[in-house]
């Protein structure tokens, strides 16, 4: 989390703002911030307040628009390479009764235009789906998903799992022509626990969350002004640099590689070329991906296995990643594979360390590695 | 009237038929309690009348926690909390008055009328009443004091009032049943290989309840297996202290000896060169610490290294002998023990050991001795388990869950 955020998150606090519901001088204060940081929002984001909900993360915006249509038995239309955070609630949605239709990804990780455009003759309820995917980095094609949508079923409501997108792909989600959009602070460099949905309409999904109304209705729960701020100020930072940001990360993938073939480490690497350079999902032979991680975690380096999100419920082997293996990796490859990630404040000096920590640790560790001695 | 004095009666079981030796374990039963009970205050620990006798000299704010603890100590039959007062037959039967509301009081839920008896034994020959006339008076004072809640049954009662009158009066009702086995520090010391699975506590848990004293050892192979894993076996080993008290635990660092050996032994013989190795490194360890014996959780025909020929190749590693308590044991028996002993919920959390991540998928179930010493042919086994007793982490885990790195 860059400094400046923490700054604004920790003077909201410390301001005494309160609940920005009450009608005193606290709570008045802690509702000034809010709007004022839900206006920078949308301003940012190039669309009203009002369109913006905030929420506790991303999985509950996702949580909200897959539920929240989901009250008759509907036809749903999503893909075989989604989040758990959309997948389970697919799973949930199927045993209750509805139509769910996972589209099969295309030879380039994403979703395949024929079979979607195949699925859109019949009438549907949603079409919900993952705008960058969290585990390959793969970028939907989105703007063509809109267009069949429009020529084909122009009624149907499409929401799309930006959380790894907003901050990453310059690009204006929220005028696209799709209906919902939801967003994960911490992807942005905001503090844990605020994301958002941001809508087109006012057409909406259902309620996940009731009580007391805040937010319109859309979503009750006591407002926190001081992460409504931050995630402005995240927000603010985040596009300014975002060209940086981009270059910078193709920078840092390309050097990993330069230098993991420097060392002589063989890598697959399970992103089609057109993801983004921030997600590297990359496998190394004869090494399990968990086992790498734990190495490379005792040098102080974090990367993910699978998604993190997923990974504590990975603990025993015999469960592989269901996204990559959709993506048409082989079992092993996915087993091998870890994720590197890279933000606003990596660098050079670190990718080469972690390449030179893989290179140490693939040697030692991995039964594909050239050791003195061992057997043919 | 006077107040009474609580005290704990420990009744033990095998240990009152043993002979000359009796006194000895008798001694040690009556350290290992005072031990137990050593973070819970101050108790005397005495012997009388083939018992135990736990006094304390305040009153006891948790009782409930010190049966526990008693009864957890291996040797003990069973204990009761008891009362203990002077006086004649008429402090006597107030006592027994005061003593059966409590303990109505306690069991809220038994249908009324509760069926009770009284019986007494009698120490002292020079108390003007004789035991059964004892107890036909403390009946009829307990049914005038609870005419409508008591009845007596003198062949299915609910509760049996034990009133001993001796120099001093002891009552003393319901008991809560022991671990029975002999006291730990009786039957010698042993190197318990522990694992994070379901047999191997159990199998440390039996050799203990016959009064093995152990101490464990744990193959640890980061980054292969996890902190999880690891964490697992601390737990496990926590759990075990409420029966075999402090507990010393070796945890290994086993990965490059793993991954020497995988580099030079075919897969399907992998895991059994493993399981030689952890056996050469468990008796260097049991050696140091001057410990006889290994135990393990092996049961005949389990799994592929559990066949009578994977285990004798086992043993042929090493001149130490393996105790392996499970080994005519069903699953479902050794379930049964790590439920009752609380183990079995942390062994099924999903975490690898060491054993299960380089596993064949075609292990040799019926290898001949020979066959491992060539596999195992071109390595130097003894710098390998040099370096296993090289690489070894020391903790104490106590039964109130402090942990300390040696």
């Amino acid at each position: 989390m860059p400094a400046e955020v923490l700054r604004v998150l920790t003077d909201v606090y410390a301001s005494g703002c309160a609940n920005p519901a009450s009608g005193h001088q606290a709570g008045r204060l802690a509702a000034r911030i809010l709007k004022d940081s839900k206006e920078s929002l949308a301003l940012g984001f190039g669309c009203k307040a009002e369109q913006i909900t905030l929420t506790s993360g991303a999985t509950e915006a996702v949580n909200w628009a897959v539920w929240g249509c989901a009250q008759r038995p509907a036809r749903i239309l999503t893909t075989a390479l989604e989040h758990a955070a959309s997948r389970m609630a697919f799973d949930i949605l199927e045993k209750r009764g509805c139509q769910i239709v996972r589209l099969p990804p295309g030879p380039s990780q994403t979703v395949d235009l024929q079979a979607l455009a195949d699925a859109l003759r019949q009438p549907a309820d949603l079409l919900s789906m993952i705008l960058v995917n969290n585990e390959t980095g793969a970028v939907q094609p989105w703007r063509q998903v809109i267009e069949l949508r429009d020529r084909l079923q122009p009624r149907l409501t499409i929401h799309f799992d930006a959380a790894q997108a907003f901050g990453r792909l310059n690009e204006s989600f929220t005028t696209s022509g799709a209906d919902w959009i939801s967003g994960s602070g911490h992807k942005i460099g905001a503090p844990v626990g605020i994301g958002w949905l941001v809508s087109r309409s006012h057409r909406l999904p259902q309620p996940l969350i009731v009580g007391g109304g805040q937010q319109g209705g859309r979503r009750a729960g006591t407002e926190n002004a001081a992460l409504a701020a931050a995630l402005a100020k995240a927000w603010e930072l985040r596009k300014a640099c975002l060209t940086d940001h981009n270059d910078r990360a193709l920078r840092l993938k390309a050097t990993l590689l330069e230098e993991l073939d420097r060392l002589g480490v063989p890598w697959t690497l399970l992103a089609p070329p057109n993801a983004v350079p921030h997600i590297l999902t990359i496998a190394f032979p004869g090494l399990r991906g968990e086992t790498l991680a734990r190495a490379l975690d005792s040098d102080g380096i974090c990367v993910g296995v699978g998604s993190a999100c997923g990974s504590s419920h990975r603990a025993s082997s015999g469960t592989v990643n269901p996204v990559l293996l959709a993506a048409g990796w082989p079992r092993q490859t996915v087993s091998e594979a870890i994720r590197v990630s890279s933000g606003p404040a990596s660098t050079t000096d670190e990718m080469k360390f972690t390449a030179q920590q893989i290179a140490a640790a693939w040697r030692r560790l991995s039964d594909r590695a050239p050791r003195q001695g061992r057997k043919p | 009237m006077t107040g009474h004095q609580d005290i704990y009666l420990v009744r033990l079981g095998e240990i009152t038929l043993k002979g000359l030796n009796r006194g000895r374990f008798e001694s040690r039963l009556m350290d290992n309690i005072r031990r137990r009970l050593r973070t819970y205050g101050t108790f005397r620990v005495s012997r009388g009348d083939s018992r135990v006798w736990v006094e304390s000299d305040h009153p006891v704010e948790n009782p409930e926690a010190i049966m526990e603890q008693i009864g957890s100590v291996f040797g003990v039959v069973s204990v009761s909390p008891a009362w203990r007062f002077d006086g004649g037959q008429n402090e006597l039967e107030a006592q027994a008055i005061r003593f059966v509301a409590g303990l109505l009081e306690r069991h809220p839920n038994t249908p009324l009328p509760v069926r009770f008896k009284v019986e007494t034994r009698r120490g002292d020959k020079r108390y003007p009443l004789q035991s059964p006339q004892i107890s036909a008076r403390l009946g009829e004072v307990l049914l005038e004091a609870f005419p409508d809640r008591l009845a007596v049954d003198v062949h299915q009662p609910n509760f049996v009032l034990y009133a001993e009158v001796r120099s001093r009066m002891t009552l003393h009702a319901d008991s809560r049943r022991g671990q029975r086995g002999l006291p730990v520090g009786t039957g010698g010391r042993g190197l318990l290989l522990l694992s994070g699975g379901i047999d191997s506590p159990v199998a440390g848990y039996l050799m203990a309840s016959r009064g093995m004293q152990l101490e464990a050892v744990y193959f640890h192979a980061h980054p292969f297996t996890s902190p999880e894993a690891r964490q697992k076996v601390l737990d496990l080993a926590e759990v075990l202290t409420a029966y075999t008290g402090r507990l010393i635990l070796h945890i290994v660092d086993f990965a490059d000896i793993q991954i020497a050996l995988r580099d030079h032994v075919p897969e399907e013989l992998l895991t059994l060169a493993m399981r030689r190795m952890m056996l050469r490194i468990a008796a260097g360890i049991a050696g140091n610490r001057m410990i006889p014996v290994l135990i393990s959780g092996d049961s005949l025909g389990q799994v592929a290294s559990q066949t009578l020929e994977a285990l004798l190749v086992c043993d042929a590693a090493t001149a130490m002998p393996v105790f392996r308590p499970l080994i005519g044991m069903d699953k479902d028996a050794t379930v049964e023990i790590a439920r009752r002993i609380g183990t079995f919920d942390i062994s099924i959390l999903p975490y690898e050991d060491c054993c299960t991540v380089f596993v064949a998928r075609h292990p040799k179930t019926h290898p001949r001795p020979d066959e491992l010493d060539e596999a195992e042919h071109g390595l130097d086994l003894a710098s390998l388990r040099d370096q296993g007793l090289a690489r070894i982490e020391t903790l104490t885990t106590r039964p109130t869950g402090a942990r300390r790195k040696e």
